[in-house]
């Protein structure tokens, strides 16, 4: 008989037990789907806003900055070497974006032009930290008469980023443990069951490994099968919360989740389901064999 | 190729199991192992199963320390010796064929081939007809011939039956003796321990006498008692 068969055997003449174990890997690889999707999806959202312009110079109504003007300020800027991005945004530019913005209301296209809008540099950093500096830059170079910065924006996203990382890590790590824990207790009860077995397979020369195997591709088993079942469920939920998510975050594009990704993340939940199954199987039996 | 020089075995209680034994079988003997229980033929066994470990002397099979055997090597010294224990160790959820294939499991045989061998093994047994029955279906003679089926499929070079007519009328314990000849016939190196005074008096093999763990008789055509 073959190790699988023996393991399947194995599986097959203890359902309850088997089906405890897949439920509480399935349980531990949904959340671990779930928490990779929404950190995957809070990592574009913070990245869409530490792409956008975080900080906006404005500079005096409707006089435009000279090509030298500008030059000294994005020197100035660079030497930081912090600078991600500039961009001069004259007062005729200005125009055209807010006709396009208002493009349907006559009446406030009637009221603004170029002469009235005030010519701006807008900026990005490459890193958060560093944003309060380059500002610091901004608002002493000559003529800037008012400052947006949008730093405390990314800020609270990064600080929530780094929340969701912490606490998803904490239940997954909880969770991971748990699965461990119940699938050693199961195997070492089905051992247990099994011990004067072992014992004859022993004596008439087999292995350890010969032993082992068969427990370890039943952990396998759980392992896979929890991980396969936890992606399908994450899987669903988001395809059923695409509306949802459509709405909330109109402008960033977050989904759908090109399928790569999500075969990337079954590979992923596979292979850790192979890795916490066999662990927790090979800490059973090592625990046996060694007595 | 069975080499025992010196051998003690005393147990933490106290118990003295063994007591600088000394003795060599050559391949291909017919050896008796007698005595009153608690002589020590048992633990001769389990000292060649490497189950034991000696107080003290060495024990060498074909020519290799026993006592010297690293742990992840026993499973191959195991696999030398065919053991018919006392206590049959069946697995009483498989069937016969099931029960008998275990060796060549272990040795990683096909499906295939484990059932050709198999049916060879049931049918020198006489138990081609059982093998799907389980072991619980059958008697207490074939019981003991599943057991020697087992230890003889991996084709051991020593076959070592712990007691192996015990429990059997005379009738059966004959026909189990005479497997055993048969099997040492084929060469194979064959260690009985018994109780049975009939069937070792009629064999006129060599006997090896143990008694409060030391060999007090070694004789070539040997008798049961001394």
């Amino acid at each position: 008989m073959s190790v699988i068969k023996t393991s399947f055997k194995q599986i097959r003449r203890t359902p309850y037990q088997a089906l405890a174990a897949v439920m509480v890997m399935f349980l531990t690889f949904f959340a671990i789907s779930c928490f990779a999707l929404i950190s995957l999806g809070s990592n574009r959202v913070l990245q869409y806003f530490e792409a956008s312009p975080q900080v906006i110079a404005f500079f005096e109504k409707g006089k435009d900055l000279s090509a030298g003007e500008i030059e000294v300020i994005k020197v100035k800027l660079e030497t930081t070497g912090q600078l991600a991005d500039f961009k001069y945004v004259s007062t005729r530019e200005a125009e055209a974006i807010y006709r396009e913005k208002n493009k349907d209301d006559p009446l406030l296209l009637e009221l603004v032009n170029y002469k009235i809008l005030p010519p701006s540099i807008e900026i990005s950093a490459k890193s958060i930290d560093s944003l309060p500096k380059l500002k610091q830059l901004l608002e002493t170079s000559p003529g800037v008469e008012d400052i947006a910065f949008y730093e405390d924006v990314v800020n609270s996203l990064s600080s929530w980023l780094k929340n969701i990382r912490f606490f998803g890590l904490g239940i997954i790590s909880f969770l991971l443990a748990q699965s461990i824990l119940i699938v050693i207790t199961l195997i070492g009860l089905k051992i247990l069951v099994k011990k004067e077995e072992i014992e004859v397979l022993k004596l008439i020369g087999a292995s350890n490994w010969f032993i082992r195997w068969p427990f370890l591709f039943e952990g396998i088993f759980y392992g896979t099968s929890g991980a396969f079942l936890g992606w399908g469920a994450a899987y669903l939920l988001l395809l059923y919360t695409t509306p949802l998510i459509i709405s909330w975050f109109a402008d960033i594009n977050l989904v759908p989740v090109p399928p790569a990704i999500m075969l990337m993340l079954l590979v992923a939940n596979l292979f850790m389901g192979i890795i916490v199954g066999a662990l927790a199987s090979f800490l059973a039996v090592h625990r046996f064999l060694r007595k | 190729m069975i080499k025992f020089d010196k051998v003690s075995k005393k147990f933490k209680q106290g118990t003295v199991a063994l007591d600088q034994i000394s003795f060599a079988i050559d391949k291909g003997e017919f050896v008796f192992l007698v005595g009153p229980s608690g002589a020590g033929k048992t633990t001769i066994l389990r000292l060649l199963l490497k189950e034991l470990e000696p107080s003290s002397g060495s024990i060498k099979i074909d020519g290799e320390d026993v006592t010297k055997l690293k742990k992840r090597n026993i499973p191959v010294l195991r696999r030398k010796i065919g053991t018919v224990f006392q206590d049959f160790k069946l697995l009483l959820d498989r069937t016969v064929e099931e029960n008998v294939g275990l060796g060549l499991e272990i040795l990683g045989k096909s499906d295939k081939e484990i059932k050709a061998e198999t049916k060879e093994v049931l049918k020198l047994v006489g138990l081609e007809q059982k093998a799907d029955l389980f072991p619980v279906q059958l008697s207490g003679g074939e019981f003991q011939r599943i057991v020697i089926a087992r230890a003889l499929v991996v084709k051991p070079d020593i076959l070592f039956a712990d007691e192996p007519t015990g429990n059997l009328d005379l009738d059966t314990s004959w026909q189990i003796v005479n497997l055993l000849k048969k099997i040492n016939k084929k060469g194979t190196t064959v260690v009985v321990s018994t109780h049975n005074v009939e069937i070792v008096d009629a064999l006129n093999q060599r006997v090896l006498r143990l008694e409060k763990g030391k060999i007090v008789s070694d004789k070539k055509k040997g008798k049961y008692k001394k």
